[in-house]
């Protein structure tokens, strides 16, 4: 897949998880496992630049004696949540009218 | 490779990332190596899912790039576009020979730099083999001075012959090390000068 359509697709698939409720690294990459391939060195770069974004709000806290990043999504997130719904449509439409049928 | 190896290795890869970042990114690293041993992964597995340190770091750096690539202002943006649309990019110069005989002058120091770690690297691998080669020939010349006569010289020069190769054993892997890993910071240094010049 081409890398910056595979970017953006992840970017949306990341944020689908976490709009699920508060999670972390590795629920994201079990919660997302079937639907699209995602590694812990491919999910980091894309939880940062989220965070960077302003589309998630972290915190840390403890469990079983170790500390763990918790992820969660806000408004802006949701937002680019729901236009990521948007554009993945619209590729579904050039398809269809390309090849016929569903993605 | 072991986790601890892997975060080494990664770590050695991020020398131009901040130590907050590292720090992050390493803690990042740490959470989901505990988070599959619970879920009852090897080691191994893990290691394997994380992939390569060098690819992993690469994720990082372009991530960082992006990132820097984002924060310019688009002001600035703008003005670098109009800049470049009123004044037309002029094909780069020439280089003289005169320039680059400065610029081999300027970089000697660095060069110099490069010699001592490369020949500290050596240093380190000579030790050992000198150790063990002294010991041989040690070893060798105790059977001409025994058969000789002079048998209590000649078991003093086996015994000392012995213990030199011993150390030289026992210091074989570890300055073995400390030469690949000071080769190994050499190469690192001539690599993100080279990335900055």
């Amino acid at each position: 897949m081409e890398v910056q359509l595979k970017k953006g697709i992840l970017d949306i698939c990341v944020l689908y998880a976490i709009s699920k409720g508060e999670t972390y690294g590795y629920k994201i990459i079990s919660d997302l496992q079937g639907t699209i391939e995602i590694s812990e060195s491919t999910l980091y770069p894309i939880l940062k630049r989220l965070e960077v974004s302003g589309c998630l709000t972290t915190r840390t806290a403890e469990h079983n004696g170790r500390l763990r990043r918790y992820y969660k999504i806000n408004a802006d997130g949701l937002k680019k949540l729901k236009s990521g719904k948007t554009d993945l449509l619209e590729i579904n439409t050039i398809y269809k009218k390309l090849f016929g049928g569903n993605i | 490779m072991t986790y601890n190896e892997w975060r080494d290795e990664l770590k050695s890869n991020l020398l131009s990332v901040s130590e907050t970042e590292k720090k992050r990114v390493l803690d990042y690293y740490a959470e989901a190596y505990a988070d599959r041993r619970e879920a009852g992964f090897s080691e191994r597995e893990i290691i394997d899912g994380f992939g390569a340190p060098f690819d992993a770091a690469q994720r990082i750096l372009n991530e960082e790039k992006d990132e820097q690539v984002s924060n310019i202002a688009p002001e600035e943006k703008n003005s670098n576009t109009s800049a470049k649309k009123e004044k037309p990019v002029k094909p780069k110069k020439e280089r003289g020979l005169g320039f680059v005989l400065i610029c081999l002058l300027l970089s000697l120091p660095l060069l110099v730099v490069f010699i001592v770690l490369a020949s500290v690297a050596i240093a380190f691998c000579c030790i050992p083999i000198s150790a063990i080669g002294g010991g041989i020939a040690s070893i060798v010349a105790s059977v001409f001075t025994i058969t000789g006569g002079d048998v209590a010289h000649g078991f003093y020069e086996l015994g000392g012959g012995v213990i030199s190769i011993g150390v030289g054993i026992i210091l074989l892997p570890i300055l073995f090390k400390i030469a690949a890993l000071t080769c190994k910071l050499t190469k690192k240094l001539f690599f993100s000068f080279k990335e900055r010049v």
